[in-house]
């Protein structure tokens, strides 16, 4: 079970419509393999979900950002997104 | 007496400042939610994409028009435009009616089409911080070019030549070396991929499924590192685009508007290259322009293949994707047109061709070759052997022309010279070419090997 945070709650649940995966955002576990049975994540799979992180939350992700980014697990995708959220609220807010 | 204009020729700042992206224009499901084949292993490892998502992002959009970095816009001036010929010579040896016109992509360096996105990839890895570019190549000209492409922006570079073009044209290899990059003949020793293909099949004359696995196996061993490929995706298509735009352009100036556009087909990036903008112009006059794609009879992905879900490379490490394909496992016999002899279908070509909206026909390789040889006595330029197919194809529209009094007018596009190949056209000559088909069986056994999508994929 994961707990509430609405930015990880928006994460999963674009997860799950990029991905079409037949469960609900908190049925996600963070801990869970990206390559897992579960998300079966592949590398144009991933560049899909990004755009639509993309979309929601506004911005452009950069290269070097993804390019170098340790992503195994669900929470660790969680965080990359979070610190695209969190960066273009920065830049909204200058 | 009035001169003939033979070349429409333009201007260095007449290079397009913008590629066309298709999917503007063509009704084509969105690629979100891809074929994942049902599994209940959960591979180890971390996951990263091997395409930069400036790259990527201007490929799967709905933006009719992509701007053109400044920095890739400044190297495609070194070569372009390329010039658009009237082939009046051709025309009067077949003694036909149609008019002719080819856009020629051999005169640059690396002598094809293909430096046309092997720069603009080159310039999107480097800026997502990549220092070294892994491919498979399969008569070289990819190889050659992303190997320029490496040099000229400082990347290193490595090479799987598909092992029969390997041995048919070595100064592809020189060539490649000649720019710093690494090249192995594939299958190989050197990846597991290579080996295991190998233990099964020694002698094997290799594919670009093949050499694709074993590159993309290298790339992820080293750091920095990434695989990229030269064709098929659809920002490769994309950035090939700047042949048709230059075309339209010419065309424009020759004051006549294709009937029939004509293209070889390997995956697709130089059927798309010219093919693409004149689909859009031709939605836009309603005119009733045939775009064909050429295809040889040794490996007819579009004409017997199949619309399905399958892998890039014969290890099935790729994503899946829906095209036009033989099979993953499928290995085409050894012909010269090495960069025909891919197994499927780039997704946007297969979907204008699932659409009708495009024509595919298949050639033996001897007249490819003959009409390959009689184009270079009557226009003085040795296509290669992949360009012949579309010489071919031209050559029979012409004369069907003739046959019908029909002034048609006929554009072709000759996306390399055959300078290199001249040992394939030295076997033509003596008469030792072959006549390389594939049986039905033969592709009905690698159509069987092909993947099971799961649920998510299916989509018809």
């Amino acid at each position: 079970m994961n707990g509430h945070d609405d930015m990880a709650d928006r994460a999963r649940k674009i997860m799950v419509d990029v991905l079409d995966l037949r469960l609900s955002p908190e049925e996600i576990d963070d801990s869970a393999s990206l390559y897992s049975p579960m998300i079966q994540l592949d590398s144009l799979n991933l560049l899909q979900l990004l755009l639509a992180v993309e979309e929601e939350f506004g911005g452009h992700i950069e290269d070097e950002d993804v390019m170098d980014a340790d992503l195994e697990t669900v929470g660790d995708l969680i965080g990359l997104i979070r610190q695209h959220a969190q960066a273009t609220e920065a830049a909204r807010a200058v | 007496m009035k001169a003939t204009r033979n070349q429409y020729l333009l201007d260095e700042d007449d290079v397009p400042t913008h590629w066309y992206n298709i999917l503007a224009d063509l009704d084509v499901p969105d690629d979100v939610r891809r074929a994942r084949p049902a599994t209940d292993e959960a591979r180890p490892g971390k996951l990263a994409p091997n395409i930069p998502l400036s790259l990527y992002r201007g490929s799967v959009g709905r933006q009719r028009f992509i701007e053109i970095p400044a920095e890739v816009r400044e190297q495609y001036r070194t070569w372009r435009p390329t010039p658009l010929i009237r082939a009046h010579r051709l025309e009067q040896a077949l003694d036909t009616p149609a008019h002719l016109y080819y856009k020629y992509e051999g005169a640059n360096a690396s002598g094809s089409h293909k430096l046309n996105s092997a720069l603009a990839q080159a310039y999107y890895y480097k800026k997502a911080g990549v220092e070294h570019l892994t491919t498979g190549t399969g008569a070289g000209q990819w190889g050659s070019a992303l190997s320029m492409a490496c040099h000229a922006l400082g990347l290193d570079c490595t090479v799987f030549m598909v092992r029969v073009s390997h041995a048919q044209k070595p100064y592809r290899r020189v060539l490649m070396e000649l720019n710093g990059a690494r090249v192995i003949p594939s299958p190989s020793g050197t990846t597991e991929a290579g080996r295991e293909l190998l233990a099964k099949s020694p002698d094997s004359a290799g594919s670009v499924s093949i050499a694709n696995a074993e590159a993309l196996e290298h790339a992820q061993s080293v750091s920095r590192g990434r695989f990229c490929v030269g064709s098929g995706e659809n920002h490769v298509l994309l950035h090939q685009t700047v042949i048709g735009e230059e075309a339209l352009v010419q065309m424009k100036a020759a004051g006549e508007f294709p009937d029939v556009v004509i293209a070889s087909m390997g995956a697709g990036s130089n059927f798309a290259g010219l093919a693409f903008p004149f689909h859009r112009e031709k939605l836009r006059s309603r005119a009733a322009t045939r775009l064909v794609a050429v295809e040889p009879e040794a490996c007819p992905k579009l004409t017997k293949g199949r619309y399905a879900w399958d892998y890039n490379d014969i290890s099935g490490t790729t994503p899946m994707t829906k095209m036009y394909t033989l099979g993953h496992t499928f290995v085409a016999p050894g012909v010269h047109a090495g960069g025909l002899r891919y197994h499927g279908a780039a997704p946007l070509v297969s979907a204008l061709y699932d659409q009708g909206l495009m024509e595919a026909v298949a050639y033996r390789q001897k007249p490819v070759f003959e009409a390959g040889a009689f184009f270079a006595r009557t226009e003085n330029v040795v296509p290669a052997p992949e360009s012949a197919h579309a010489v071919k194809a031209a050559i029979d529209e012409a004369v069907k022309a003739r046959e019908e009094r029909t002034p048609k007018v006929i554009l072709f596009n000759v996306s390399g010279h055959g300078l290199l190949d001249l040992s394939a056209y030295d076997q033509y000559l003596a008469g030792d070419l072959e006549d390389h088909a594939v049986s039905d069986e033969h592709i009905a056994a690698s159509l069987a090997a092909l993947p099971d999508p799961g649920p998510v994929g299916v989509t018809s």
